[in-house]
């Protein structure tokens, strides 16, 4: 049975998606656990990947939706880097993980990292970059000349790599319906966008699909979003309706864009509740199937008048957004809203887990108390 | 989040957590309001003090659901959890949904909502032990989780009751439960058997049946059929036949009419059927969803202790003049409904027949086999039984053994048989198991001298399908062997302290007889390490005889009854296959582990000889012969031939073939059986077996191209032998192995030439 966990890491994402064929696919990575600090919440994602990993030292496939550090944080700690020697020997002596294979956004290989970005934004472009010269190990989303410029620069021949390239509008390859039970459809980066501009925007350039998965002949779809803002998303719909594939719009469970923010609905945070423009507003609500689920990775969502909420630039999640996606998107649907600072309480939060099986997408809510609790755990140390 | 919904409003007062008192709504209140539960919130407190203390908790649940849902469940979701001070039973769950889906797995109450959910099928008393609030409110959230999903029923699991008991229980005759076998309308006579606090047994039989003297009450039955209804929805019982009429008209029964007719059936069939009591015997008929067949049949009964001219009244059917029934005609039927008549529901268990019994023991149940079974003491008691019970066999008990006090210990049999024949006793207990046709009849004979009773003997063994021996007696095996019964032979016993069991059974077409097969045990005997101690006698007591069957006095229930267990179940499997078999299982004594030690039975050949004798050889020696034969070649080789003798029929058994001592002499057109520890050998083989193997004759080889025939020196071997056997009036006995693996064996003189076997 598929499962897709989405790890409790307040504004940062990690997404793990677990095949029936036992395939492990994770978008984006944010170690941001303070393991001295008592108040911490967010899980420490290491430790939960290789509990889950066990023996195994891989994943088939780690994307990297674009180069914002809540995206990547702590990936030089975990991933065994083929390209970079000083990332692949053992960490606290346990062994790195490899990535089989690497997804990223063409911006990733061809932004050019300045002094703001830090050393893993830099490790990561390397071994894109490398990867792609030695063309193995990864796959550039992108429309093919995008890439152009940056390969004539740097002496690389393209044409001899169009295999490792895939447009918006494709499924990426590597995965089917047939042998994995999914497919994975690419609305973002696209070309009209990479056409227009001039000035590289990393999350509206960030990877966004759509995961279809298939078990007993019954769908369900996974839109992931990234970080993009409302426009992208307005042209995501438009294109993707042009081009009469409206089904590569529906959505069973929704990765909600940048934690929250209101800007993925418009411009205006509103009042009480943010009122989205038109396309996003179709997407949410039309594209949405009965009893679909909306993920926020974030915080826990401000209360009105609170300290967060006051604040004059208040960063996501914005209150407004998610009463819109709570009363205007989910309950209509018998649906779900889900936080994932917030679950399964705000107290103590948890990974969650979805379910898909012939029944379509099953928010897990184990409750696991006693000894039960104490034996999924490491105990406290003893005298 | 909740929805704006109805939420119907429980019994009882609204109180604090500090006011409650019944330990485990303290508990379950004191965690819930700890908000250590991630699903479940303490929404209020009640109390209520009607019908004894209850104290209700209100909470809500977020449940884990699917986004396809079979059923209307929601993400969240309102319950009260009653718990009642006598803590009899699970605490009720109810939904205060007021729109809560009419689903699978609910209570049926006096009134439909809320809905009661039926949370476990586990008695009460069996959760108590590992009762937790957190496993309490995870039932709770996996059954509506499950429900969400239409899960809850799983599809190999059987169809829910649609009525729970009410602690009375009906036996009734297997027919009058059954419409086809004439169900319909019966007189019968109920007794009550069995009383406790918490129910009533009651057991009924044909009225016809019932012996005079007996206590109990006349009823009159009225076996009825309804449905097709869905499983699912527990109904509570009805306590008045008008609530059984309102209750059954949903399922396509009309009752009341159905009464009417069979009430003025009854009182025009007979006036003293007004006075009986009433039992109504109704067949529900099953189905898991609409549109499916009928998986399961739920029969139950509802008695009432009015009489039938009293029910007749309540239910319009007549009026009472002068305590007689006057039917009302015409227009002026009134139309009561029964109001006031109770009822009692009895839960129905139908008398068992042989194939309810083989379908109980996990068997397709067949024709019942013809059993003659010749000894019913210890073992064999045992074993007849536990064939019984699993509704194996048509039996004819053959013994003329006495039942005595002290085979109390051992056998079937209790006191109330002391001083009664074995076999009556045992056919009489085999009866008594099934209702309808007897399963057993018995002879009290002695099977070797049956005197007046020799032909009802013969007859039992020639019309038997299987000749069951537990006489525990080599001469009764060898006569059933020799018998002229068609029937296949299957022997058992016990070793002489009660370790071993082992069974020899012929196959189907008595290829191999039984008394071949007691000399392969035999063999086994002589030959296996695990044997050893088959034949060891119990501490102080000493063998007397060939006694390998006997007997100690004292020995152990247990084992016997495991070995009847072993034994009832090999019978059966045994007479699966049309195949021979020769095992013995042995119980290692104090761990009361089982092993198995077998052979496979060997094909056996009969040859008549000369002086009117008999010789079985069987193919296991004509192998040994050979090889040893091949192994010497290009010398000619020998040595002594094992095995036994039934003097009285003139029969011998070559069993086995010993190699050459080491002090013969063996060339390529010569052999001299030399006799180096062969004494040793041979009591060796004969303590092993308790004399039943001794030695009989001489084998040796002749080279290639030579003939299995006696040589000059061959004839002067066997006149020796002769010579020395004829004492004992034994035959000489003389094996020449040959070329091809075939061999010659002459008995008693050397006179034409036998024909060779291989």
């Amino acid at each position: 049975m598929p499962k897709i966990t989405f790890f409790n890491l307040a504004n940062a994402d990690s997404i793990r998606v677990d095949l029936a064929s036992g395939k492990k696919i994770l978008f984006d990575f944010a170690d941001r656990h303070a393991p001295d600090d008592d108040k911490e919440l967010r899980c420490d994602l290491p430790a939960e990947l290789r509990k889950d990993l066990g023996k195994r030292k891989n994943f088939d496939v780690v994307a990297f939706t674009h180069l914002d550090n809540d995206h990547y944080d702590g990936a030089t700690d975990f991933f065994y880097f083929e390209h970079i020697k000083k990332y692949q020997g053992d960490v606290d002596g346990k062994p790195r993980i490899k990535m089989d294979m690497l997804w990223v956004p063409a911006a990733v290989i061809t932004e050019s990292l300045g002094h703001g970005d830090d050393v893993e934004a830099k490790a990561i472009q390397k071994e894109a970059r490398e990867r792609f010269k030695a063309k193995a190990g990864i796959r550039v989303f992108s429309r093919p000349g995008r890439l152009q410029e940056w390969c004539d620069e740097n002496g690389v021949n393209l044409d001899e790599r169009m295999g490792l390239v895939t447009d918006a509008g494709h499924v990426a390859p590597g995965f089917s319906r047939e042998d994995d039970g999914v497919e994975f459809f690419v609305h973002s980066p696209f070309a009209k966008r990479q056409d227009e501009n001039t000035v590289e925007d990393r999350n509206n350039d960030a990877l966004v699909m759509q995961a279809t998965f298939v078990v007993d002949d019954v769908e369900t779809k996974l839109f992931l979003a990234s970080d993009i803002e409302y426009g992208i998303i307005e042209d995501i719909v438009e294109i993707t309706e042009n081009r009469d594939r409206k089904e590569r719009l529906e959505w069973d469970i929704f990765k909600l864009p940048h934690h929250c923010s209101y800007k993925a609905l418009g411009l205006d945070k509103g009042e009480n509740k943010t009122v989205p423009v038109p396309n996003v507003k179709k997407l949410f609500e039309t594209y949405g199937n009965d009893g679909g689920v909306v993920v926020s990775t974030s915080e826990t969502i401000p209360v009105k008048g609170d300290d967060r909420d006051n604040q004059k630039h208040a960063n996501p999640p914005h209150r407004q957004a998610a009463a819109y996606y709570s009363q205007e998107v989910a309950d209509p649907k018998d649906g779900e809203f889900k936080v994932t600072m917030e679950h399964p309480s705000a107290k103590k939060p948890e990974p969650l887990v979805i379910e898909i099986d012939e029944a379509k997408a099953t928010v897990v809510l184990a409750e696991i108390t006693g000894a039960a609790a104490v034996i999924s755990k490491t105990a406290p140390r003893a005298g | 989040m909740a929805k704006d919904m109805n939420f119907i409003s429980p019994d009882g007062v609204l109180v604090d957590v500090d006011a409650l008192v019944l330990p485990r709504a303290k508990q379950c209140a004191v965690i819930l309001a700890s908000g250590i539960l991630n699903f479940t919130r303490l929404l209020e407190c009640r109390v209520s003090e009607s019908g004894g203390r209850h104290e209700i908790l209100v909470i809500e649940v977020d449940v884990q659901r699917p986004q396809k849902r079979v059923h209307d469940i929601h993400s969240c979701e309102r319950i009260a959890v009653i718990f009642d001070e006598s803590d009899s039973q699970i605490p009720e769950t109810l939904s205060l949904r007021e729109d809560f889906p009419r689903v699978a797995h609910l209570n049926l109450r006096r009134h439909e909502k809320p809905r009661s959910l039926c949370l476990e099928e586990r008695p009460w008393d069996d959760m108590k032990l590992d009762w937790t609030v957190p496993g309490h409110i995870e039932l709770i959230r996996s059954w509506l989780s499950r429900t969400s999903r239409g899960e809850l029923h799983q599809p190999d699991q059987p169809l829910e009751p649609l009525l729970f008991g009410s602690g009375y229980h009906i036996v009734i005759p297997d027919d009058v439960t059954r419409p086809e076998a004439g169900g319909g309308q019966q007189k019968l006579h109920i007794v009550l058997r069995g009383t406790t606090e918490e129910g009533r047994v009651l057991v009924a039989r044909h009225l016809a049946d019932a012996p005079k003297d007996a206590g109990g009450l006349a009823f009159a039955s009225l076996t009825l059929e309804c449905g097709p209804v869905v499983h699912g929805v527990i109904w509570s019982c009805p306590e008045t036949i008008q609530e059984l009429i309102a209750l059954v008209i949903d399922v396509g029964l009309d009752l009341r009419d159905q009464l009417l007719r069979g009430l003025t059936g009854l009182q025009q069939d007979d006036a003293k059927s007004l006075d009986s009591g009433l039992v109504l015997i109704i067949r529900f008929l099953k189905q898991r969803d609409v549109d499916q067949k009928i998986e399961a049949i739920e029969t139950k009964a509802f008695l009432t202790f009015s009489t039938v001219r009293d029910i007749g009244v309540a239910l319009g059917c007549w009026a009472i003049h002068d305590g007689h029934a006057v039917p009302f005609v015409g227009g002026d039927m009134p139309s009561p409904n029964g109001e006031g008549i109770p009822i009692i529901t009895a839960n129905v268990h139908h008398t068992l027949t042989p194939s309810g019994a083989a379908y109980l023991n996990g068997r397709d149940f067949e024709e019942p086999v013809k059993v003659a079974a010749i000894g019913a003491g210890a073992l064999g008691s045992q074993l007849q039984m536990n064939l019984a019970r699993a509704g194996f066999g048509q039996w004819t008990i053959i013994d003329d053994d006495w039942f005595f006090p002290h085979n109390i210990a051992r056998h079937e049999l209790n006191k109330f048989a002391v001083g009664q024949n074995k076999a009556l006793g045992v056919a009489a207990e085999l009866n008594c198991l099934h209702d309808g046709e007897q399963i057993a009849s018995m002879l009290p004979a002695n099977i070797l001298r049956p005197g007046g009773m020799e032909e009802l003997v013969s007859r039992s063994l020639n019309e038997a399908d299987v000749i069951l021996d537990a006489a525990a007696s080599v001469p009764v095996s060898r006569h059933l062997a020799k018998h002229a019964s068609n029937a296949r032979r299957v022997s058992v016993f016990l070793n002489p302290t009660g370790t071993d069991l082992v069974l020899l059974a012929e196959d189907k077409d008595r290829r191999v007889r039984l008394d071949c097969l007691e000399m392969q045990y035999y063999r086994l005997m002589a030959t296996r390490a695990e044997m050893a101690h088959h034949l060891e006698l119990p501490a102080g007591q000493v063998r007397y005889g060939l006694g390998c069957r006997d007997l100690s006095s004292r020995m152990p229930q247990d084992l016997l009854s495991i070995h009847a267990g072993i034994g009832s179940r090999a019978v059966q499997t045994t007479l699966a296959s049309n195949d021979a078999r020769l095992e013995v299982w042995q119980v290692d004594a104090p761990a009361m582990t089982v092993s198995s030690v077998n052979a496979e039975p060997m094909e056996v050949f009969w040859q008549e000889h000369p002086g009117g004798w008999l010789c079985a050889i069987d193919k296991h020696v004509l192998q040994r012969v050979a090889d040893l034969r091949e192994a010497n070649l290009p010398n000619e080789t020998g040595g002594v031939l094992i095995g036994a003798y039934d003097m009285a029929s003139k029969i011998v058994y070559v069993v086995d073939a010993l190699d050459a001592p080491p002090d013969s002499e063996q060339w390529p057109t010569l052999y001299v059986r030399g006799s180096d520890f062969l004494a040793e050998r041979i009591a060796k083989i004969e303590k092993a077996t308790a004399g039943r193997l001794v030695y009989i004759g001489e084998w040796h080889s002749h080279p290639d191209g030579c003939p299995t025939l006696p040589s000059g020196d061959d004839v002067k071997v066997f006149s020796w032998l002769t010579q020395h056997l004829a004492v004992e009036s034994k035959p000489a006995l003389m094996l020449i192995a040959g070329q091809h693996r075939a061999s010659r064996l002459f008995l008693w003189e050397i006179a034409d030439k036998p024909e060779e076997l291989s």
